[in-house]
């Protein structure tokens, strides 16, 4: 029940994180090593896909407020794209349409950092 | 000698019976007194002497002897007592080698009896003793020989009863001639110098040819024509008769012994060296049945391989998978050592030992060269076997054991170790996960002294006041949580309420949440408003939490006076408020504690004001309970909550508590809650 996946994908400029499933306590470290490793790599310009994503914690949503510093530090910045409707309301509840720049289409993410 | 009633009267018997004999021996002398009938009676008499003194001291020689060794030492003790009496007798009486012998006088007929008493004795201590030596571990097979050989020797001692006579002494060399078959045949039932250890080989070599020296020379000495042979003869015919076959035996069976320890002695190291590793291995297991800490059993491992295997070093690397998987990724570390230190080992380049021995399960370098091919030439020795420790199919180490020879490591060394190492890998295994489960039980009961003091750290009841009505739960999903709720009244009939969410959960969670529940009890007494409250409570939590962690939290502030609610939401579930009118869900702006800088937090954040009207009912929740799921993995979701409050309404705050409880409960199925559920409810009167 809860499955998480996290596929990475380069496109242009940016790298897009797919994300599948749940993202709990349980499986937020999966996340973070994804963009511990991203980060490492220098790959500051990321675009998180949650098309596929059924549910998001408190723990899931720490992940992004654990590296968006550093990113947006090194002139790159995680934009969120394409949240289900239930998803959207825990970012919305939490503020973080205040802190992240949130698209309804991945392509319309992309484009911001292609331009 | 234990003196017991028994012992003592046996022995006051064969006393009395000894003066008896005395007595009639004086008559004998004295007037040459040869009735053969008599004699016979009077020899039947002598045998029950012995047989009392037998008895009574039995036990006495019995119970004392330890290993062969001394038993031996013991028997030669005995004899050169034995040998020295006979000597004794052999100059102090004279024989008429044509008649028989009398004592010339009484005196000499007392040395004649006391002669008689001591040789008898000794020979039945030295029969008893022989006894225990042959039987020493040994079967039927020697048990049921060396009965015959007593049968026999008391058979010549009832033929000596008779006078001598054709028939008798026939007879009593066909007796003669079996007896020494039967002592020769002893020859295959030496068990007892097999367990020798070399030295006590030496010292049984020893014994072995004074015994049969002392021996030999008593059965010359006590043949009938000899004057000892013939004072026996006098005092108890059946005795002389069993205690010159005795010595016979003696000396042709220690003259045996003595050969049969020679041949032996060059397969001893083989024997002691197997003998070694059988104790070994019985005291390692003990050990390991009876040892609970790992390294303990990995040391008396290591130690006993090093000393059954004479190797010049051992050591064992325990092998701890990343994550409970059999895997590659693993760490080596050394559990012990034998003969070397861990620095040294750790220096040596194992690597590749380390990758094969996972699919050859067992590594042999048996010279210079092979050593060489793994880069070890020097560090360890010229041989080296190398076995994988395998558990229940999984691999938990390696064991290595060096040599200082070439070629160290034949089938029957490898084979050896290899039992070790099996046995070590299982103990191994044992003691990790008793380790592991003490570990846990201690685990366990931190959390339940953690869960007991977090269920402190919430109000013990609920506020009581004219005005309203108010009530709360808070249960984590496992022993402790990061969800919060408190209240305060903080003056002026001004009551503050809280109900927040750490990001998320278990021990790491329970300390913010109690780091939550500081900065509520002191920030809402100071604060001048509820955005100044948050706005301060931001900035603690901003400045303490990890990057990744933040809390969510509503905060109101009622005026118990008015009944004005002022409610401000730093990135928490929605209040809903229900009244006559239906329900509103309050959700001013606000982003959670602790996610950004005061400026960006203090301008996205509002404060909503309402007035409560009587019956309305104001209840602050945490998302546990909108996150609870069903078997089919349902939310329990926020239209049914909100529904569930509607329908409950006009219940008292206990009731609706009770209701909120018994819904999720019914829902859930008993799946288990997956976060920590928080519910306030206040209800204006």
């Amino acid at each position: 029940m809860n499955d998480f996946k996290v596929l990475t994908r380069e496109s242009g400029k940016a790298v897009v994180v797919n994300l599948q499933g749940f993202l709990d306590a349980h499986t937020a470290p999966d996340l973070e090593r994804v963009f511990s490793d991203l980060v490492k790599g220098g790959k500051f310009n990321i675009v998180v896909n949650f098309k596929d994503l059924n549910y998001i914690s408190s723990a899931g949503l720490g992940v992004f407020m654990a590296f968006i510093d550093e990113v947006r530090s090194n002139n790159g910045d995680i934009k969120l794209a394409e949240l289900q409707p239930k998803v959207y309301n825990v970012f919305d509840l939490l503020g973080f349409p205040i802190l992240y720049e949130i698209y309804s289409t991945q392509d319309e993410a992309l484009q911001k950092f292609n331009s | 000698m234990t003196i017991n009633l028994k012992n003592s009267l046996y022995l006051a018997s064969a006393a009395a019976l000894a003066v008896l004999l005395l007595l009639y021996d004086v008559v004998r002398i004295t007037i040459h007194l040869d009735q053969p009938n008599l004699t016979f009676l009077r020899y039947l008499f002598s045998i029950l002497v012995y047989l009392f003194l037998y008895v009574a001291t039995d036990s006495f020689w019995r119970r004392k002897q330890k290993g062969a060794v001394i038993t031996l030492r013991t028997i030669a003790g005995l004899m050169l007592i034995l040998i020295a009496i006979i000597a004794g007798g052999a100059l102090t009486f004279e024989a008429d080698r044509h008649t028989t012998y009398y004592p010339p006088d009484v005196l000499i007929l007392l040395g004649v009896t006391f002669f008689g008493l001591a040789v008898g004795v000794g020979a039945i201590t030295i029969l008893l003793l022989i006894g225990d030596l042959i039987l020493f571990k040994s079967d039927r097979k020697v048990r049921r020989r060396f009965n015959v050989l007593l049968v026999l020797l008391v058979s010549g001692a009832i033929i000596k009863l008779f006078p001598d006579g054709k028939i008798w002494s026939t007879l009593w060399d066909i007796v003669l001639w079996i007896f020494i078959a039967v002592t020769v045949w002893h020859i295959v039932s030496m068990n007892w110098i097999v367990f020798l250890s070399r030295r006590e080989k030496y010292k049984a070599l020893g014994y072995s040819v004074l015994l049969a020296l002392l021996a030999g020379y008593g059965f010359v000495a006590l043949r009938t024509t000899e004057p000892a042979g013939e004072a026996l003869y006098f005092y108890s015919a059946p005795m002389s008769g069993l205690a010159a076959n005795l010595l016979l035996f003696v000396s042709i069976y220690f003259s045996m012994a003595f050969f049969v320890t020679i041949f032996h002695i060059p397969t001893t190291s083989a024997f002691e060296r197997k003998k070694r590793e059988l104790d070994s291995f019985q005291s390692l297991s003990r050990i390991i049945t009876n040892a609970l800490d790992p390294m303990e059993v990995l040391k008396n491992t290591v130690n006993v391989i090093g000393e059954v295997t004479q190797a010049s070093k051992v050591w064992i690397e325990l092998y701890e998978d990343a994550n409970g998987k059999n895997h590659s990724g693993g760490r080596y570390s050394i559990g012990a050592v034998y003969n070397c230190t861990v620095e040294e080992i750790s220096r040596l380049p194992l690597g590749a030992m380390r990758d094969k021995i996972r699919e050859a399960k067992r590594i042999i370098l048996q010279n210079n060269e092979e050593m060489n091919s793994y880069g070890l030439i020097g560090a360890t020795g010229k041989s080296l076997l190398a076995i994988a420790l395998m558990a229940h199919e999984n691999f938990v180490g390696i064991l290595y054991t060096c040599h200082n020879m070439a070629n160290a490591y034949d089938d029957e060394e490898i084979s050896t170790v290899t039992a070790f190492a099996d046995t070590a890998a299982i103990a191994i295994q044992n003691s990790l996960l008793f380790t592991k489960s003490l570990e846990n039980e201690r685990l366990q009961h931190e959390l339940s002294v953690a869960h007991d003091m977090q269920v402190k750290l919430l109000p013990v009841s609920a506020p009581m006041s004219e005005k309203f009505e108010l009530d709360f739960f808070s249960f984590p999903a496992f022993e402790v949580g990061g969800d919060y709720v408190d209240y305060a009244l903080i003056g002026d009939g001004k009551y503050a309420f809280a109900v927040g969410d750490v990001s998320g959960k278990g021990t790491s969670a329970a300390f913010y949440m109690a780091y939550m529940k500081g900065i509520f009890q002191s920030l809402s007494f100071s604060a001048s408003s509820p955005i100044e409250f948050l706005l301060a409570a931001n900035e603690a939590v901003k400045n303490t939490l990890q990057r990744s962690f933040f809390i969510t939290l509503t905060y109101a502030l009622l005026d118990s006076a008015s009944g004005r609610v002022s409610i401000v939401r730093a990135g928490h579930t929605p209040a809903v408020l229900i009244t006559d009118s239906g329900m509103r869900l309050i959700r001013p702006a606000g982003i959670g504690l602790g996610m950004e800088n005061s400026r960006t937090f203090r301008s996205h954040l509002e404060q909503a004001d309402f007035v409560l009207r009587s019956g309305d009912l104001l209840v602050l929740y945490t998302d546990g309970i909108t996150d609870q799921r069903n078997l089919l993995g349902e939310d329990f979701g926020e239209e049914r909550f909100y529904t569930l409050l509607q329908k409950v309404r006009s219940q008292a705050v206990t009731e609706v508590k009770g209701s909120i409880i018994r819904a999720l409960a019914e829902f859930s199925h008993g799946v288990d809650a997956v976060d920590d559920t928080t519910v306030l409810i206040l209800k204006w009167k």
